[in-house]
């Protein structure tokens, strides 16, 4: 599993390294904090761990729905993994069980190797719809995560105005989120996720609700604003292109009850500029994720 | 922290809007401030103005009728003889009005304050929800005016047992408009919390409770206005003073202008709270998107 997550780092070079670890280092990108050496350290441990996790949930009056079945995963620091599949395959319920807002039937899931330890409030979540909270401003929105953290006021405050203007949105902290437009909202939401540092980000269809062109706009900007170096980043999605643009590694989930049916090393490099999707290794990729959607087996 | 927030809150829309502009616009901001006085002016109008009309053309047909159809003044006086009633015995009716008054916002302070320990208690408890809820609705089925007289045994003829009926009658909805927020929360709010590594304490100060305003408020016009029916009754049994006591002892005696005008005064009291919430649950819910049923007058 290690050995995978190293490969599917993205190479500038555009060529599979056959040294990983180099190669990562080669791609940690503008902050530059980590190292070659610490980052195949870290490369070699996944912080995120699912092993044969199953899920079911029974209600009153139907019989109970089978959500996932046998899923594992293992993501490392670094990382940016994509799950694909279809609208209601328990895609979902994966990322709410990685986040310890439930736990698996069966199965074992794991943070930091850790699995005994709590989960829930070790990792950032952005769901599908922002969930601002109608009465507090952008920066008093932002700030949640740090005000629940303990942090100061003043330095919470700080750090947001910090990453604001990066996140594009350092001329609306004051503003209230029901005058915005929902790619701010989404915005605004991030920041709210990543402002705590957690080394864990789940990102559950971040741009379903929005139109395609602010879709377009915020998946670039995501993958520029999120520096990747320090955190293991899993991003539910039912867009292929979307996988592919973002993603070191895309797996696809069988609809309901959810299986993993494929793994994909992208190994496109980064950045990926728009016309990537005309590149030939994209378009293969794309045959082979949309294939494997179908149902069809792939060579 | 939330009082914090209020505090930001409380601040005049006028004076943030005029404060959020350049300075280098001096002029404009004094427009700014001249056009939203007069905006809130004409909403003003627009979301009372058909209801004072209304008022106003219901008053000029009872004084018709009443002087048309010759009715007698002890049966039913005329508006003009009720407000002549006001104006001539203004000090009678300010002295009872004040005993009023102190009955129901004592009252009222018990009930808020029984109501949020009350909805409060049951939030961090289910088993007290589940055991204490059904004798919550059940309290409403007993007929408080028969429990009135009881009151006077049990805890005298003081100001106590107006008190304790006002209280009865205005708890309830603000204890059960409070637990309904509290339970109308978001569930995938609630998870957003819970992944930021909230505590419950955390998660009921940041979410709970200020996602339950709109509904506390909404629960305050209520008792606002039940609040004077219960200290009319409280007043009916026994009492040495006050609105109800007034219109109680002049009924017999057919001072019939003077009942009415009594009743005015207790209608206006009523009006008064009302007016009083809405206003104060306009400036606290400024920015709650919809909780503001009356248009902007804040």
């Amino acid at each position: 599993m290690s050995q995978t997550s190293e490969v599917s780092s993205p190479s500038p070079s555009r060529h599979a390294s056959p040294n990983p670890g180099s190669d990562v280092a080669a791609d940690l990108l503008r902050e530059g904090s980590i190292t070659g050496r610490q980052s195949s350290e870290n490369g070699d441990i996944p912080i995120v761990s699912v092993s044969n996790a199953s899920k079911s949930f029974a209600s009153a009056d139907m019989p109970p729905v089978q959500a996932m079945i046998d899923v594992s995963l293992d993501v490392s620091l670094g990382e940016f993994v994509v799950i694909v599949g279809p609208s209601g395959c328990g895609k979902s319920t994966l990322l709410n069980i990685i986040a310890g807002l439930i736990e698996p039937d069966t199965g074992n899931v794991s943070l930091d190797s850790d699995i005994e330890a709590e989960r829930i409030g070790r990792v950032a979540y952005m769901h599908q719809i922002d969930l601002l909270l109608p009465w507090r401003n952008v920066l008093e929105n932002a700030v949640l995560g740090l005000e629940i953290a303990g942090v100061s006021r003043r330095e919470a405050e700080s750090k947001a105005t910090d990453l604001a203007s990066k996140f594009g949105i350092d001329d609306f902290l004051n503003a209230y989120p029901a005058t915005l437009s929902g790619g701010m909202r989404q915005r605004v939401a991030l920041l709210r996720a990543v402002l705590p540092e957690r080394s864990v980000l789940l990102l559950d269809e971040p741009f379903k609700a929005l139109d395609a062109i602010t879709r377009a706009e915020l998946q670039r900007w995501l993958s520029d604003v999120l520096d990747r170096s320090n955190r293991a980043t899993i991003m539910v999605t039912h867009d292929v292109e979307e996988a592919l643009m973002l993603g070191d590694r895309v797996l696809v989930m069988s609809s309901r009850p959810g299986q993993i049916l494929l793994e994909l090393e992208v190994d496109l490099p980064r950045p990926r500029p728009n016309d990537v999707v005309r590149d030939q290794k994209f378009v293969e990729f794309k045959w082979q994720l949309l294939s494997a959607l179908d149902g069809v087996t792939v060579a | 922290m939330v009082s914090l927030l209020r505090e930001k809150e409380m601040t005049l829309s006028t004076q943030q809007e005029a404060r959020d502009l350049p300075q280098s616009v001096e002029i404009d901001r004094e427009a700014v401030i001249e056009r939203t006085f007069s905006m809130r002016v004409r909403s003003f109008a627009r979301a009372w103005g058909s209801a004072m009309i209304l008022a106003g053309l219901g008053l000029v047909l009872w004084e018709i009728l009443v002087r048309v159809l010759n009715v007698q003044t002890w049966i039913l006086p005329p508006v003009s003889l009720i407000l002549a009633e006001l104006v001539d015995k203004p000090d009678l009716f300010l002295r009872h009005a004040y005993v009023t008054t102190q009955e129901i916002l004592i009252g009222f302070a018990v009930s808020i304050t029984f109501a949020c320990a009350m909805a409060t208690a049951m939030f961090w408890s289910r088993l007290l929800e589940r055991s204490v809820y059904p004798f919550l609705i059940a309290s409403q089925t007993i007929p408080v005016f028969t429990l009135a007289p009881m009151l006077l045994i049990w805890i005298g003829t003081g100001m106590g047992p107006k008190i304790v009926v006002v209280v009865l009658f205005t708890f309830f909805p603000v204890t059960i408009n409070l637990m309904t927020g509290f339970k109308s929360v978001d569930s995938d709010m609630a998870d957003m919390f819970r992944t930021l590594g909230a505590s419950r304490w955390q998660m009921f100060t940041k979410l709970y409770v200020r996602s339950a305003l709109p509904y506390f408020f909404a629960g305050l016009k209520v008792a606002a206005v039940v609040s004077v029916i219960g200290a009319v009754i409280g007043e009916w049994v026994s009492a040495a003073s006050g609105l109800g006591w007034l219109i109680k002892t002049s009924t017999p005696k057919f001072q019939t202008e003077l009942v009415f005008a009594a009743i005015f005064t207790l209608s206006i009291m009523a009006a008064l709270m009302f007016i009083s919430i809405a206003l104060l649950q306009s400036r606290v819910l400024r920015n709650y998107p919809g909780s503001n049923p009356q248009g902007g007058t804040s």
